[in-house]
Formats: structure tokens, sequence, C-alpha cells
């Protein structure tokens, strides 16, 4: 189309004028000429170009910065981690959960519409929890209750019962049974002692899968009125204070017993309650 | 010859080696000619919107009223949208056509190799400009992605995509039938950003839009787009049109010529690391924050190689440089990428970016590196290139002159307005007994000066809209009646004249 | 370098790299992240927004509002965010996991918006959106006065028609009221639903803050 007229092109001069900014390098002589200076070596002379050197010493002030940095703020390249100071071994994850709070939850959630909030139950249909001798003592009972269910006649502080308690060992893990029975064994009055996570599990090993028992089966497994035989390893259910360790304080101390809590070390119902900081036990009238 | 070998050899760019230098460039000039007008007066157009965008938003900092009380009522007008409506008229009206131009024609040039006149460009060209109108107006209606720089709607996408592959295919061509010979760094830089926009632009569209990522991951894939967008199309093009005209202009080679190449291999790997910068403190892993920091501090050594090889040849030529209509601009640009980047990568250092983040500052070092070093060298390039295209002079030097004065001056004034007023921002909201509304009111006189420089860049670029079209205006009015004369001449059995 | 296929294979290798780096890792190690509750049996955590507020939310996202207001809080000891009270803790990945699309921002013009739902008042804030001047004068927050309509006050005035202040020019005539549209209405849902009021495994309040007022503003303004 405007090739017309190949001679006319040839000669036609660069624009120029004022506004005008002449090319003193061609094309092919701006590729030439660069190639040559890359590739012809720098003459020998006395003393060495400050260039190449400084860029190796740049290149290399960088590569250094550049590791060092990432070495110290890329937080183990953990994807929780949002803190550029962290450093391993720092805790990343918040307080471990209180098994006194977590039991409230599960209590209100699957007990209380048949124990009722403040442990009583209902007279004649569900057996009060609130000083009940079959929370006390060895928590062995309450475990093979829970996760078994009992079906049959019972007398329960001087009331008479003759229901169903649903089994709910395949509805709640071994956790959630230590915790729900933890934080039933320290309120409503109660007074007795924490349940590990350990011994439900040791508990649900050992009956399989037996169906519920009637309270009489039961009451000859474990009689009412004995004292907890493991009291002595563990304190008191819901009492955060009474161990003398300084409040937020994870490691044992003063009276507190074996289970030491280490930082990152714990989980849900596993937990001696001293070493907790202060649970907050719900308002539950007595 | 099979249809498709004939369609291949069609396409075929190379010009007849024997004809001597000149010729062949004059053919290479005039095979992009039509297509180049296009591309810088569409251009052209959209920085004179998107600045006057700007300018309306900048005045809303101050007087949230305007432009008065009956105006206020129209949605269309208000800031959140007339924000991100500027800014993607700007670059993708403004930048990509600037680009299209001048990268298509240095391509051209160096490979020495023709732009087939088959009218592709022209239909993309058209297209494209349709596609960014309909995502600006989207923008400006509301139905737009509150993602930045990916704020069209998803449907533009495809239809934008299309009409630059049909653009950048070109460039592709060039690189791939180009001439004999030793490949100049701007031909790295080109082949790259001409790759590299698609692909980012694709991928952001897709982890934003089409499929979104959940969560912060989209944030992470947005300013991932962002940074690159910038970093990986607009920087290598300016870098591309300043390694070109630098020594084509002062005749003289550019001087530690050979750390180009590292350069320009720096560039390549840490630019695309750099994302996260935007999310500095932010809701991701700090270890994606802490490698974006790196590699934000790892992009000085690109920065320090191309301004070793800019400024110590500029230095040499000064008095060419200060005489020369088209190098005012190219070194303004040129200065302007080193001062950015430095300041880029300072602000990535948490130490820094805890004053800096979410304030003008930040603003600021966006339209440093968006204006004053791409735009002021793109304006250098195009200043060079549309006289040798056209074969006919710039109207009038007069013109050129105070295009260069009023937006540099302009352009200083905006970000010193910006850095500082950023900075005392930055400050202050970090201090807490400091109340908001305070603190905004202390950011007046700073947003006010911004407005005073965006007036007089908005005057620099009238003056170069006006030169411009009264070139390809004449131009174009000479090539009509040519085409007449020679048509009635054949109506009139006549011989052409 | 001057072989076409090399570079291209340099090129794009750079780029996938970065993206297989950062992006594709950041996702795979966290883009699953689920709700979830700090303690066994609780409420999991962040919950998913009600519907008027999902239809607030579009109108936040078309009225631009990200281009002043940020939604991501900086963590403990980090700037002023916490001291100014703008939320109990910094946001981390997981507070955004029910949102499409995120809306971070990245321009404070304004202040930070996360948990603008435990401090607002929703009154303030229709006036505040009709017109910004009433309750913080000096904002640079732009007039909404189009999520509005004045409508002649019918038997009974409207519950939710905006009190202007005393002899305020912005008032309407007498007899006539102004009444958040639907629009409006909606945003201000959206807005009350923005809280960061639970804590995570990975993010829990942060000691002693929260607490600050942020001294000398308007009252109720956040």
């Amino acid at each position: 189309m405007s090739d017309a007229d190949p001679a006319k092109k040839l000669f036609a001069p660069e624009p120029a004028g004022p506004a005008m900014d002449p090319a003193r390098l061609s094309d092919t002589a701006l590729q030439q000429v660069h190639a040559a200076s890359t590739a012809e070596k720098e003459e020998p002379a006395v003393g060495f170009s400050p260039i190449p050197v400084g860029m190796i010493m740049l290149f290399t002030a960088l590569t250094f910065w550049v590791a060092i940095y990432i070495g110290q703020h890329a937080g183990g390249f953990r994807w929780n981690v949002y803190d550029a100071n962290w450093e391993p071994g720092g805790e990343v994850a918040a307080a471990p959960p209180d098994p006194m709070k977590v039991g409230a939850r599960i209590f209100s959630n699957t007990c209380q519409q048949c124990h009722h909030i403040d442990g009583m139950g209902a007279a004649g249909q569900y057996p009060p929890l609130a000083g009940s001798p079959w929370v006390a003592g060895t928590p062995d009972r309450a475990i093979e209750i829970v996760l078994e269910g009992l079906s049959g006649q019972a007398t329960i502080l001087g009331g008479d019962y003759n229901g169903q308690m649903p089994a709910l060992g395949q509805s709640l893990s071994d956790g959630d049974i230590a915790a729900v029975l933890t934080y039933v064994r320290g309120s409503f009055g109660n007074t007795a002692s924490a349940v590990d996570e350990q011994e439900v599990t040791q508990i649900r090993t050992s009956l399989g899968s037996r169906g519920p028992m009637s309270p009489d089966e039961e009451l000859k497994r474990h009689p009412l009125g004995q004292p907890d035989n493991t009291v002595a390893a563990k304190p008191a259910a819901g009492n955060t204070t009474a161990a003398g360790a300084p409040a937020g304080n994870t490691t044992a101390g003063g009276a507190a017993p074996a289970g030491n809590v280490t930082a990152g070390n714990v989980t849900a119902g596993n937990l001696p309650a001293a070493n907790l900081p202060a649970a907050n036990l719900p308002a539950v009238a007595k | 010859m099979s249809p498709f070998a004939s369609l291949v050899a069609s396409v075929d760019p190379r010009p007849d080696t024997r004809l001597p230098e000149r010729a062949r460039l004059s053919q290479i000039d005039a095979s992009l000619r039509w297509p180049v007008v296009l591309f810088v007066v569409s251009g052209a157009g959209w920085l004179m919107l998107g600045t006057v965008l700007g300018l309306v938003a900048a005045v809303k900092l101050v007087w949230p009223d305007f432009p008065g009380i009956f105006f206020n009522n129209l949605e269309v007008l208000t800031y959140g949208r007339i924000v991100p409506a500027g800014l993607n008229a700007l670059v993708y009206g403004w930048g990509n056509n600037a680009v299209f131009a001048v990268g298509l024609w240095i391509m051209a040039r160096l490979c020495g190799t023709k732009v087939k006149d088959l009218g592709m460009l022209y239909v993309a060209g058209g297209v494209w400009n349709t596609g960014v109108l309909w995502g600006v107006g989207s923008i400006l209606v509301g139905v737009g992605t509150p993602v930045e720089w990916l704020e069209m709607p998803a449907g533009v996408a495809p239809v934008l995509a299309a009409s630059y592959a049909l653009i950048a295919v070109w460039a592709i061509l060039c690189f791939r039938y180009r001439q004999e010979g030793p490949v100049y760094v701007s031909q790295w830089y080109l082949l790259g950003a001409f790759l590299w926009f698609p692909w980012v632009y694709l991928m952001g569209e897709l982890m934003v839009a089409w499929a979104p990522a959940r969560g912060t991951v989209q944030a992470l894939a947005g300013w991932w787009y962002a940074q690159n967008a910038f970093g990986l199309w607009f920087t290598p093009a300016a870098l591309a049109a300043i390694y070109y005209c630098l020594p084509k202009v002062l005749g003289r080679p550019i001087r530690h010529y050979y750390l180009s190449a590292l350069g320009f291999v720096a560039l390549a790997m840490f630019t695309p690391w750099t994302g996260a910068r935007h999310l500095i403190y932010g809701p991701v892993p700090v270890w994606i924050q802490t490698v974006s920091i790196a590699a934000s501090m790892a992009l000085m050594l690109p920065v320090v190689v191309t301004a070793l090889n800019f400024h110590t040849t500029a230095w040499a030529g000064a008095r060419d440089v200060w005489r020369s209509p088209t190098l005012r601009f190219i070194v303004f640009g040129a200065l302007s990428y080193t001062v950015a980047s430095t300041v880029g990568a300072v602000t990535a250092l948490r130490s820094v970016s805890v004053t800096t983040e979410f304030t003008q500052f930040m603003t600021g070092y966006g339209a440093h590196g968006f204006y004053a070093f791409f735009t002021m060298a793109m304006f250098g390039a195009i200043y060079f290139m549309m006289p040798r295209v056209l074969e006919r002079e710039w109207p009038s030097a007069i013109l050129i002159h105070a295009h260069f004065w009023a937006t540099g001056l302009g352009i200083g004034m905006v970000l010193v307005a910006l850095y500082l007023g950023g900075w005392s921002q930055g400050v202050a909201m970090n201090d807490a007994s400091v109340p908001f509304l305070a603190l905004v009111k202390a950011m007046l006189p700073m947003n006010v000066l911004a407005i005073v420089g965006g007036l007089l860049v908005l005057l620099g670029q009238a003056a170069f809209m006006l030169n411009l079209l009264a070139l390809a205006g004449v131009a174009a009015a000479m090539e009509l009646l040519s085409l007449l004369a020679k048509a009635s001449g054949v109506a009139l059995g006549e011989e052409g004249a | 370098m001057k072989n076409l296929p090399l570079m291209f294979c340099g090129l794009f290798f750079a780029l996938a790299t970065s993206w297989c780096g950062l992006i594709l890792s950041a996702n795979i190690q966290y883009g699953a992240l689920q709700p979830v509750a700090i303690e066994q049996g609780d409420t999991v955590y962040p919950q998913p927004i009600a519907g008027v507020a999902q239809q607030g939310r579009q109108v936040y996202i078309d009225l631009g509002c990200i281009y002043c207001h940020t939604q991501q809080v900086r963590p403990a000891g980090v700037g002023g965010d916490l001291a100014r009270g703008w939320a109990k803790r910094g946001t981390v990945p997981r507070d955004y996991i029910l949102q499409s699309p995120v809306l971070l921002g990245s321009s404070r013009m304004g202040p930070d918006l996360a948990d603008i739902g435990d401090r607002m008042d929703t009154h303030t804030n229709y006036l505040h959106l009709y017109d910004a001047q009433l309750v913080a004068p000096g904002s640079t927050q732009p007039p909404y006065r189009f999520l509005f309509t004045t409508q002649k006050i019918g038997d009974t005035p409207t519950p939710h028609a905006l009190k202007f202040p005393e002899g305020s020019t912005e008032a309407p005539p007498a007899g006539y009221e102004v009444v958040p549209t639907d629009r409006a209405i909606a945003l201000v849902a959206y807005l009350h639903s923005l809280k960061i009021d639970y804590e995570l495994p990975e993010a829990t309040f942060a000691p002693g803050v929260g607490n600050a007022t942020t001294s000398g503003n308007a009252t109720a303004h956040p």
C-alpha cells in the first residue's frame, strides 16, 4: 500500500525542527554497538573498574539480608502465625480450654433437659445430681452410668425413681464425658474430684457395649459411700485456686498433684483443675 | 502453496533485505502508521479522562459536596465510583494503549520487521477501547468488582484478553522473525512485557472474579496481579522505551551496558514475589508478608543496574538531554524510576510500613510509579516516535515545552503533597490520642496542594493533546486527500499523482 | 538471549515459581480454613451474615466504600489500631473465609470498619450517611443523600426517619421527613453485622486494649 515508491522513501530526510529530536544512532548500529560493548574485554589497566566489584558487593549484601530477614520473620512458615517476631518454641495457640466451661456447656446441651439447670432433677422422674452420693465418691460409677445408661428402680436421696437414663457413650467422646463429670462433681454443692479422660477411656474399653445396667447391678459394682480412692492423686473439681498455684501459671507448683501441664501440651479434660485460670462457674442455684 | 502456508507467508513480517536500512525502517514505520495513531490518540483521550476523574476525586477530598448540591444526588459522581473509574481509565485506557503503540513500534524497529497491515490491529484496538469503555462505564454505574486494579466486571475480561491477543501477537511475531544480528535489551523487556501481561491478567481474573479463591487468598491473588501488572508490564515497557530512546538521541551507547542482562533477569525473578507487600500486617500469615518484603528489597538490584545504565549515560550527555524534547521526558522518567523504586523498597520494611500503609503516602507511591515514571517515559517515546511514523514534525515546539514543564512541576507537587501529607497522616493515625477528625482536617493543606498539582498536570496534558491532534489530524487529512486523489485519478483513467 | 522458545520458558518460569510459591502454597496452607470454636462445644466463628446484611454488603461494594475504609485491623503492638478501639484483636485470615469478595481495602481516609458493628449507633449512622457534616464536621465522607427519600409525613412519622439537629440547613421543610431507602437500611444492617467480637484459637483478644475511647470524637461517631 504505502510501498509505492521505495526510491522516494530511501532518501526522505528525517523530520527535523525545533520540536524534533534527530536520531543520531540507527537501529542496527544501536544493536551492534551494544553487542560489541558487551563482548569486548576490558583493556588491561592499572587498578580495576569499581562497578563490577560494587555490583558483586551489592548482590552479596542483598542476598545475606534477604536470607536473614526471611529466617527471622517467617514465623516458621506456619499458617497460623501472624506475629512477625514469633519464635519457634513460643506458644502459638491461646489458653487451653477449661473443662469446667466445656462441661458446663455439655451439661446445658445434654443433661439439663432432665436433671434440670440446678441439678435438682424432677421429683419422681429424674434424680437429682446436687449432693447425690451417686455422683460423689469413685468416679467409675458415674462414668459407667453416663457411658451405658441406667434402667430400673432406684432410691436416690429419699426419692423413688423408676426410669431410664439413655446411654451417652456413643454421642459423647471420652473428653466430653470427663469434662461434664468434672463439672457435675464440682457444681451444685458437690465437691468431688475431677475426672480424667483416661479413666473414661479405660472404663469404656473394659465395659465394651454392655447396654444399660440396672441401678442394683451398678450399686453392686460400686457401692455408695465409699471414699474415692483416686482423690489423693487429684484435687477437687472446680477448685481452681485452692492448690495455691498462682493464677495463669501453667506449670505445677505448691500442692498441685501429678499431672504437670507444660505449654502446648493440653487436651480437654486432661487437666488438674488447679492449674487452670480461674474457671467461670456458671451461676447455678444451689 | 497450501492455504495455511500462504496464510503464514502473508503474515511474514520480514521486509525486503535488499533495501538499504533507511528504506526498510521507513517501511516498518509506515506499516505501523495508522495503528500507532489509533493507539496513541485513544490512549491520550483516556489519559485526559482519567486525569479529570482523578482531579474530581482530589477535589472531593477537600470539598465532599463537589460539584454542588444539585449534582450530589447523582450516584455516578460519588467518590467511591470516581476513584476506580479514573484508575481503570488510566491503567487500561492510557497505559495499555501507550504500550501497544510504543512497544510494538520499538519491537518492530529493533527486530527489523514490518507489521503486516491486515486490518486486525484496527479491529483489536477498537475492541480494546470499547471494552475499556464498557468497563469504566460499569464501574461508574456500580457493577464493578471491589478488587483494586480489577474493578471492571468479570465479563469484560475475555473481551480485553481477546483483543490484547490480537495486538500482542505482533510483538511475538516480530521477535520470531527478527533480522540476523544481536538482540538489544529493549527487545527482551518488551517480549517479557507482552508475554507476562496476559498471564497475570488471566490469573488475576480467575482467582478473583471467575473462580474466586477463599478468604484472604483472594486478596493475595489480587495484589499479586496488581503488583505484576505494574512491575512486569508497565515497568518493562517503559524501561524498554528509555533504553531505546536514550542512546538513539544522544548518539552514544548506554554505559555499563553489560549489566543490563542482570537487571532484566533480576527484575523477572524478584518482581512477582512482591505482591503481598500491600498486605503487611494484614490478614495473611507472616511468612507471606516476609517473603514479599524480602523480594521488594531484592528489587533494589535491578534498580541499581538501571540507575547505572541510565543516569551515567544521561549525565555524560547532559546538555543534549536538556535541549531535547524527548530526552527531558525520558530522563525524568528514568530518575523517577530510581526514586520510586527506592521508596517502594523502603516502605516495604515493616518499621516504615507501620506509618505509611493505608495513607496517602501509598497513593503517592502509585502515582510516582505510574505517572512520574511510566507516563513520562511514554510521553518521551511518543514525542520521538510520532514524527517518524507520520513523517512530519510536531507542529509546535512551545506546546512540548509547556507540556514538560506543566506536567513535570505538577506531578512534583502532587508527589510532595501525597508523600508529606501521607506521612503525617500515618503518624497521626498511629497515635491514638489524636481524634480521627483532627487527623482528617490536618490533611487539608496537602490535599489542596495535590489539587493544584493535578491542575498543572491536566494543563500540560492538554498541551500534549492539542499538539497530538494537530499532528495526527493533519497527517490523516493529507492521507485522506491522497487517497481521494488516487481514487479520482483511477476513476478518470489518469495516473495517480 | 536470542532463542524465543528458551526465553518463553524462562519468562514463564519466573512467573510460575512466584505463583506457586506465593499463591498456590498459601491456598494449600490456609485456603480451606473452616469456622471453628475456641472451646469445645462453643459456637463456631466466623458466622455467616443474615440476608439483609448480605444485601447491604452489595451496597457497600457498589458505592466503593473500600476506597476510604479498610476492614483489616493490625495486631497488638502495631500502629494505633487497637489503641483506637477499632477492634479487640488483630484480624486473621479465618475472619474472612465466609466473605466473597473480600473487602480488605487499602486506604484509610476514614476509620477501619472491621468491628464497626460494636461501635456504632444506628440513627447516628443514618445521619452520617445522609451528610457526614451533620455528625462529624470536617469529615471527608461523601454525602449519600441519594440513599434517602424525602416524603410527606403521613399520619404518623415513620419510625426511622432522620432526626436532624436543631436549626440544621439539611432538615426537610415542615411536614416532610427524610426516610432511609431499602438500600440505606440494608447498608446499615451490613455495618451492624461487622463485628470482631469473638476469639479464635489463633487470635485471642489482646490484654488490656479495646477499652480505649476515641477521645474528642463526637458522641457515637465511630
